[in-house]
């Protein structure tokens, strides 16, 4: 069966900055969550998928369709959610709503009607009165109301209360038990992505430094703690990053290089990718 | 397109409610003074500057950025600011041609050819203005693009003073009669229908490839 997004070799170079041939692949019924810390690429990736910049080099397809090719009908597929959604201020959702309704073809007003109503938007308040929490819910309200089959979601659940963010990754849970449904989600909220997804994609200074399933990430990294001469006895391939304090060593390994009598413990994603990011080797 | 002139309609109807106001009173004085265009020619020009007025609340909502996820092509970002343009336009232009008809009859003084001469004025200055104006906006952004507005808003003013200055001074071949001659203004019509087009055709050009 064909991905819902593939990127090859992607790359863009901005004076100071270049995203770096970047290879990642969604298979559709999936939920790939990009994390990198502020300025790593995370929403210039993103651009590019939707072409409203142009790639130096490389291919995207998305749902099996190359991005330059009629992206226009492609986008009818696509829902987007940014973490800052420009709609205007003088309309309400009652009005955003009519200008979706004859934007996108498979626009379903029922559908959203019910998310505004399970979200608790007020379809008469003009958007500029609302919060940033409301903006997000009708913006996700917005993505999900047209029978998209890819979400796009850059920072989709920031400035949600925690009972919303909840109904909200349930929503997006649910999204994928269709089997031609994906969804991308880059946010710094790292415990949503543990929650929700299937792959981890880490970006860093516009590198791709993994991407992988998150069950076996968690399967191959572990962290130890153990003293310098015991850390010294490692093998150095077998170390992502360490942290070195003055009652011994940190560090994040690969649990096959290192060896069997060594207590590791498991590690969840916000460690490994402050270690990867932050720690040095 | 539909959804993209929806948007515009709404936008115009809440942010340009002052314009419509004005280009009331202003129809209704080039009603009762026939003989002076200023109310005429400011109301078309106004008007025809609201895309580029639309534009800049676009940029300030942040509606350019998103409007790129939305399946519309840049073509057709481009294209529904100028539609709505040449809309509003229009719907002046026939109210002011209206108001000066029935003015025009209502002293005795309707002339065909000079009926026919201001509303082709009225046309070629609401086609001029935005066709300078918006490759600008497009291509810079509308903080750049209001250099151009304010170009525009300048050359007619000049223009349209050195021309009543002549009339005033009674000269015999001022400057709007040697250009609005029934030659001079179909020509001129036809230049600016023709400018207007070679206009759009740019502003898809420049926004295809600037990056948003």
């Amino acid at each position: 069966m064909m991905n819902a997004l593939e990127i090859r070799n992607l790359t863009k170079k901005y004076p100071g900055f270049t995203l770096d041939h970047i290879n990642l692949v969604l298979p559709y019924g999936c939920i790939m969550g990009l994390i990198g810390e502020n300025g790593a690429g995370k929403t210039t990736t993103i651009k590019l998928i939707l072409d409203a910049v142009r790639r130096d080099e490389g291919t995207i397809t998305i749902l099996g369709k190359d991005n330059r090719d009629n992206l226009k009908l492609l986008k009818e597929d696509i829902g987007v959610v940014m973490d800052e959604m420009g709609i205007s201020e003088c309309l309400n959702a009652k009005q955003t709503g009519n200008i979706m309704k004859a934007t996108f073809k498979n626009w379903d007003c029922r559908v959203y009607s019910e998310l505004l109503q399970k979200l608790s938007v007020p379809t008469e308040k003009k958007f500029k009165e609302f919060s940033k929490g409301m903006k997000m819910k009708l913006s996700i309200a917005i993505a999900l109301s047209h029978h998209a089959k890819l979400l796009i979601l850059d920072e989709a659940a920031s400035g949600l209360d925690p009972v919303v963010r909840d109904e909200v990754l349930d929503i997006l849970s649910e999204f994928t038990r269709e089997e031609d449904h994906a969804i991308l989600f880059s946010s710094h909220i790292v415990s949503d992505l543990e929650k929700l997804c299937d792959y981890i994609a880490f970006l860093h200074k516009g590198k791709l430094m993994l991407c992988e399933e998150k069950d076996l990430l968690m399967e191959k990294y572990g962290m130890i703690h153990c003293s310098k001469e015991k850390f010294s006895e490692l093998d150095y391939s077998a170390i992502l990053g360490k942290k070195v304090s003055p009652y011994g060593i940190e560090a994040m390994v690969l649990r096959d290089r290192v060896p069997s009598d060594m207590d590791i413990s498991p590690v969840d994603i916000e460690q490994l990718f402050v270690f990867m990011v932050k720690e040095e080797k | 397109m539909k959804g993209l002139l929806l948007k515009d309609i709404y936008m115009a109807s809440k942010y340009c409610r002052a314009f419509l106001f004005i280009i009331i009173i202003f129809i209704g004085t080039s009603f009762v003074e026939s003989d002076n265009t200023f109310f005429m020619v400011y109301t078309v020009l106004m008007v025809s500057l609201i895309p580029m007025t639309l534009l800049s609340y676009d940029e300030r909502e942040k509606w350019d950025k998103s409007c790129i996820m939305l399946p519309y092509s840049r073509a057709q970002i481009v294209s529904g600011k100028y539609l709505f343009g040449i809309l509003a336009t229009l719907s002046v232009v026939i109210l002011d041609s209206a108001a000066l008809a029935v003015s025009m009859f209502g002293n005795g003084t309707f002339a065909p050819e000079r009926f026919l001469t201001t509303v082709s004025m009225l046309v070629i200055i609401g086609l001029i203005a935005p066709s300078f104006v918006m490759p600008f906006a497009f291509k810079f952004g509308t903080e750049k693009g209001r250099i151009a507005y304010y170009i525009v808003i300048i050359f007619v003013f000049a223009f349209g003073g050195i021309a009543g200055m002549q009339m005033s001074a009674g000269t015999r071949n001022h400057l709007l009669t040697r250009i609005f001659s029934n030659s001079g203004i179909c020509g001129f019509a036809i230049g600016a229908m023709l400018v207007f087009g070679v206009s759009w055709w740019l502003s898809i050009r420049l926004y295809e490839r600037r990056e948003i």
